[in-house]
């Protein structure tokens, strides 16, 4: 009786437990030329002549679609990236888009765990030169969804490095007011009255 | 207790105005004056579509002059934006704090040379609204005594390590670089990048 109870509760804690690699490799892998195809459709929409996107008319119903196929940061990134609103009308900036996946060419998908596969695809264009292409896709809420997207461009290239031109001033300033409300912190504790 | 708490007020004031008043002093490389650029290039939002000039003319090229890092060297001008910067020699951390940086290196030339004329500046000081210039719009160069006028082609994302951006050019071409994102705090993953070719050149603009 004693045996059947243990493998009972056994069996229970294997059903209920999480980190269950049994039930998380049902995950399978990721549907990747269909979240790329969503990608580009939702990143290169149809525009008119002065960037007027046509099947959105504000960046929240944009957001939204997009926060279905990515996690919420990399939405954020995108949308303030390549779009803005003007006059409560969304408009797609004048710039060139991210690197897509050319799913009619060879690319590796690598499984990193249950719920995270990185995928590779070396390539060139015109404007970037060789680069490469690395995708991170996640299962989050029950779905495969793009957890990071990430190009870079091939080092081996023989032009100069850029310049770095971020500041350190807004670090210093964040870190005085740190330091400053440590210090107020410190006189305002040492004034309260011991009971 | 009391003497740590003051010491620590005292020195986050300090970085507070230290800081403060070093990115008011970098912004004063920046004039803003909308209403004179655009009296002044009157195509500056002719954004149709300009033939690249394909080589300059011994007209139109200046005596190329060396200069020492940190030199003023000439002005660029963004009618879109509305503003002026000071171009200084070169692009190390102490010419950048002066204003806009003109790239120094076997691959790029100055604006009189046909080749590549790379600009560079801070995100949080000059170039903070770079993203607002846009495909077609004008940007003007004034260099030893000319104006070189050049139009956007393309502007686009990459990562700080890319080597294919600052690259020899055969054809008269100027790129703009700035870190991206905009309102990233630290030291930036990425760079923004404007690319230009040369429409025309003016004697004294």
């Amino acid at each position: 009786m004693k045996k059947f109870s243990v493998v009972v509760v056994m069996f229970l804690a294997a059903l209920t437990g999480l980190p269950n690699p049994v039930f998380a490799d049902n995950h399978g892998e990721p549907p990747v030329k269909e979240l790329e195809q969503q990608f580009h459709d939702l990143i290169y929409l149809e525009t008119t002549e002065d960037g007027k996107v046509k099947k959105y008319d504000s960046m929240a119903r944009l957001e939204e679609e997009l926060k279905s196929i990515m996690v919420w940061p990399l939405a954020d990134h995108y949308l303030e990236t390549y779009f803005e609103e003007r006059d409560g009308e969304l408009y797609m900036k004048e710039m060139d888009g991210p690197v897509q996946l050319k799913t009619d060419q060879d690319y590796t998908l690598e499984k990193v765990s249950a719920d995270k596969y990185k995928l590779t695809q070396h390539g060139e264009n015109q404007l970037r030169g060789e680069y490469t292409l690395t995708i991170t896709y996640s299962y989050e809420a029950g779905k495969w969804v793009f957890g990071d997207r990430m190009n870079q461009v091939a080092s081996s290239e023989t032009g100069g490095k850029l310049p770095d031109t971020a500041t350190s001033l807004p670090t210093i300033m964040l870190s005085g007011g740190a330091v400053m409300a440590l210090g107020a912190l410190l006189l305002i504790l040492r004034r309260k009255p011991t009971v | 207790m009391k003497k740590l708490g003051i010491l620590l007020l005292f020195t986050g004031i300090m970085m507070i105005a230290w800081s403060g008043y070093s990115w008011w002093e970098q912004t004063q490389a920046v004039t803003s004056n909308a209403k004179e650029l655009h009296q002044q290039y009157e195509n500056w939002d002719d954004t149709a579509y300009q033939q690249q000039v394909k080589s300059i003319t011994d007209d139109q090229k200046s005596l190329t002059k060396s200069y020492q890092h940190g030199e003023e060297v000439g002005k660029l001008e963004i009618p879109r934006i509305g503003n002026q910067y000071d171009i200084y020699w070169g692009t190390g951390a102490d010419t950048l704090k002066k204003g806009v940086g003109m790239y120094d290196s076997k691959w790029t030339v100055k604006p009189d040379i046909p080749g590549h004329v790379v600009l560079s500046g801070h995100r949080e000081t000059v170039f903070r609204q770079l993203n607002e210039v846009k495909k077609g719009d004008h940007l003007y160069v004034s260099y030893e005594g000319k104006t070189y006028d050049y139009q956007i082609r393309k502007t686009w994302i990459t990562d700080a390590e890319d080597r294919s951006v600052i690259v020899d050019k055969n054809k008269p071409t100027l790129t703009l670089t700035t870190c991206y994102p905009f309102d990233f705090v630290g030291s930036a993953p990425e760079r923004y990048i404007v690319q230009a070719e040369l429409v025309s050149v003016d004697k004294n603009g």
